[in-house]
């Protein structure tokens, strides 16, 4: 695990140095596999336009391959994970496998994802181009390589710049901005906004925000076995959102409930709702898309997490391909090509155009920001990654510590925000409830 | 003499007819038997050896006595909430499912033409009641902006937004299962044709009210449907799950209020992975079912009357 924490601290530099292509990296190109025959299953989470990107890809690998077939097996995000749970259980994985750091603890066992390190060694998986560190957050506890880096994924503030505006107070510095400093912002935005429109959603209970807020004042997320941060820092967290809340500059605890849903058509920040509202950046195309239907005009735009007194508290993330262990050989075959064709063709991922997450191999992502047609979205993103490359802070997810934060932080926000519970009394359940399902 | 021998040992040896048919029976019995015991009794008991056990699917479980149950009954807050939560539904419920359909197929008894359709449209929700589709139009119906706040806008009351807040989502759960009365209301309404007309002709010719009526010959006569309507009603909605599931997106909440015991232990299965924990739940809930099921039965002697009970 420390290693693995060493190689996440190192995580940003390297990250930085890449986004500005002062890591030289050797230009591969993907060898047209041959010799290939055969079916791999193939299995992703993501919504119509992420499959839609994903199936191109496809197409375009087994028209280079022919005589092969990849079994499409996309997922809506919510139940992905308890899709693979039960499938690992049964040995039925698909040979190639979607993962993300945040899950990886669960599967990182040679009996159930393929150790990479063989396959990388004979040169047979081409990780050129990848940075040492993100390929290294790709590792399980054991040390060994379960995963290989695709795409770097963080959360960010989305925020309708076109609502912040019209209430006629001044912008925050979206790079810059310190907690207190966003919290007497929200207040005044608050007093110029429309009715049925909220300053801020979804924050109180995004386990992505809290990560930063707890991060950002000198506390650790996960330490061994359990949470790495206290009480106190807790109950400080839901003050603070309990203070915007009553005075109306967050959303009410009924608004909170029915904004569960992850899926973009429905959220806030996409139905001109929201002001800010916690999302990955990758997606800000995606609630772009809807909210120029909802509200014309309306624009979009990307806010950090604010800094506390140790600064900056975000994490970044990686989303990557694995390999089942039950793999069969000629199958496995087939997994390698796809996991080199994905990573290394410049078509590919100019296809994906780093839909989950800013694309790991460095000489695509400056690429993938000259593109004439790349959207604003895209640019962004890539933009907000560096500044967030230099700053984050990585953090180590042990097995099954993730989906308990997501769960105990919003029941305990629930109850706080229901009148059930005072903020102590929730943040004391909330820290028990989570270092028992780490156990 | 050799051959004497040889007939007599198949003499012996030669089966009844009675013989042949258990032996035939038991052999047309064996798929089902084995699949009992490989598909239901070997991971039943294989699920209590794993209750006493922290094991998350993928690697051997570790012993660890009653750590679990310890740690579930004294411990969790969560199942705490959701045994609570699993009180309130099954208590609301089952009464509320017994006097609805019980009251819909005394009315149905009453001759009505076109009885066939009315049956129909009262059985058609607790066909379609269970599928996700109701439960995703559940959402709809009492969310902020659906049709039931319409419905109160007319009468001026200010609606919100019933499955969001725990005080009301329980409600709008218990509603959802009230709604599938008409599995019980069919078995209700056979029984009500099993009891014989002239027992309400000989009380109506007495002078008896339709109270009287219901309460001394419909009640009586119709408790041990009444009883298995119960026994029924009770074990489905202890097991209660899709819609629970769905009115809360798969967080139990809103604050734990729709997070049923099902909702848990699924939870606890498979998105922690604590097999152990969620085997020992399945087992106290199997205890909890018996337990009732058995005072049910227990107090049965008191208020269900056969027919041919000796007072």
């Amino acid at each position: 695990m420390n290693a693995k924490l060493n190689g996440l601290k190192t995580l940003t530099s390297v990250l930085a140095l890449s986004l500005t292509g002062m890591v030289a990296t050797p230009v591969a190109t993907a060898e047209a596999q041959s010799g290939l025959s055969g079916e791999a299953r193939y299995s992703w989470w993501g919504g119509p336009s992420r499959n839609e990107k994903t199936y191109d890809v496809i197409e375009l690998f087994e028209s280079e391959n022919p005589g092969v077939s990849i079994v499409r097996e996309p997922s809506d995000w919510s139940g992905y994970w308890q899709k693979v749970n039960v499938q690992a259980a049964g040995s039925n994985l698909p040979c190639i496998v979607q993962m993300q750091n945040r899950w990886l603890a669960n599967y990182d066992d040679p009996s159930i994802l393929l150790p990479l390190d063989d396959l990388v060694a004979s040169g047979n998986l081409d990780l050129t181009g990848i940075p040492k560190p993100l390929i290294d957050s790709g590792r399980g506890e054991d040390g060994k390589l379960y995963m290989v880096p695709t795409g770097v994924f963080f959360y960010v503030m989305l925020m309708n710049q076109s609502l912040a505006e019209s209430t006629g107070i001044a912008p925050f510095d979206p790079d810059s901005v310190t907690w207190e400093e966003f919290k007497t912002w929200l207040l005044a935005v608050n007093e110029k906004l429309p009715d049925g429109v909220d300053a801020a959603g979804g924050m109180p209970v995004s386990p992505e925000a809290f990560i930063a807020y707890v991060q950002s004042h000198g506390q650790k997320v996960f330490s061994e076995g359990g949470v790495g941060f206290d009480e106190a820092i807790v109950t400080d967290w839901f003050n603070y959102w309990e203070e915007l809340r009553k005075a109306g500059a967050a959303q009410d605890a009924d608004s909170l409930v029915e904004e569960r849903s992850d899926l973009i058509e429905e959220s806030g920040i996409a139905n001109g709702r929201l002001v800010v509202q916690p999302r990955p950046a990758n997606r800000l195309d995606a609630h772009q898309a809807v909210l120029d239907t909802a509200a014309p005009g309306s624009n979009l735009d990307i806010a950090l997490y604010p800094l506390g007194p140790d600064g900056a508290g975000e994490d970044v993330g990686i989303n990557g391909i694995s390999i089942a262990a039950g793999c069969e050989a000629g199958a496995r075959d087939i997994a390698v090509a796809y996991t080199n064709f994905f990573l290394q063709d410049e078509r590919a991922a100019n296809i994906y155009s780093s839909d989950n997450g800013v694309v790991a191999v460095d000489r695509f992502q400056e690429a993938q920001y000259k593109m004439p047609d790349a959207t604003d979205g895209q640019k962004e993103q890539i933009e907000a990654l560096r500044v967030v490359s230099k700053r984050a802070k990585g953090v180590f997810y042990p097995t099954g510590a993730y989906q308990a934060l997501k769960d105990s932080l919003q029941s305990a926000y629930e109850r706080v925000a229901f009148g059930r519970s005072t903020p102590e009394e929730a943040a004391a359940n909330m820290i028990n409830e989570i270092n028992r399902n780490m156990k | 003499m050799k051959d004497q021998h040889a007939r007599s040992r198949r003499k012996r040896h030669r089966l009844t007819p009675q013989q042949s048919e258990s032996r035939a029976a038991y052999m047309f019995l064996m798929p089902w038997f084995i699949g009992l015991v490989l598909i239901t009794i070997g991971p039943v008991i294989a699920s209590l050896y794993l209750s006493f056990t922290r094991y998350n699917l993928f690697s051997a479980p570790q012993w660890v006595g009653f750590e679990n149950y310890i740690d579930l009954l004294f411990w969790d807050q969560v199942f705490h909430d959701s045994v609570i939560a699993t009180a309130i539904y099954v208590l609301c419920s089952v009464p509320l499912i017994l006097i609805a359909s019980l009251l819909v197929a005394a009315v149905l008894n009453q001759g009505l033409s076109g009885l066939a359709i009315y049956r129909s449209l009262f059985y058609i929700p607790s066909l379609i009641g269970s599928s996700v589709a109701i439960g995703f139009l559940w959402l709809q119906v009492f969310g902020d902006e659906g049709i039931f706040n319409d419905f109160l806008g007319w009468f001026g009351i200010a609606g919100k937004s019933w499955v969001s807040d725990p005080s009301t989502a329980p409600a709008t759960l218990v509603a959802l299962n009230v709604w599938t009365f008409g599995a019980s209301m069919v078995i209700f309404l056979a029984g009500l044709r099993q009891i014989p007309a002239s027992y309400y002709e000989a009380a109506k010719m007495d002078g008896a009210s339709s109270i009287a009526i219901f309460r001394r010959i419909t009640l009586p006569l119709l408790s041990p449907i009444i009883f298995f309507n119960l026994i029924l009603l009770t074990i489905q909605s202890f097991q209660g799950f899709t819609q629970a599931w769905i009115l809360s997106r798969g967080t139990g909440g809103p604050a734990n209020s729709l997070m049923l015991y099902t909702v848990y232990l699924y939870k606890q299965a498979f998105e922690q992975l604590n097999m152990g924990a969620a085997t020992a739940m399945a087992w106290l809930l199997l205890l909890v079912i018996a337990l009732i099921t058995g005072v049910l039965f227990w107090s049965a002697r008191y208020w269900v009357f056969y027919g041919d009970d000796k007072q």
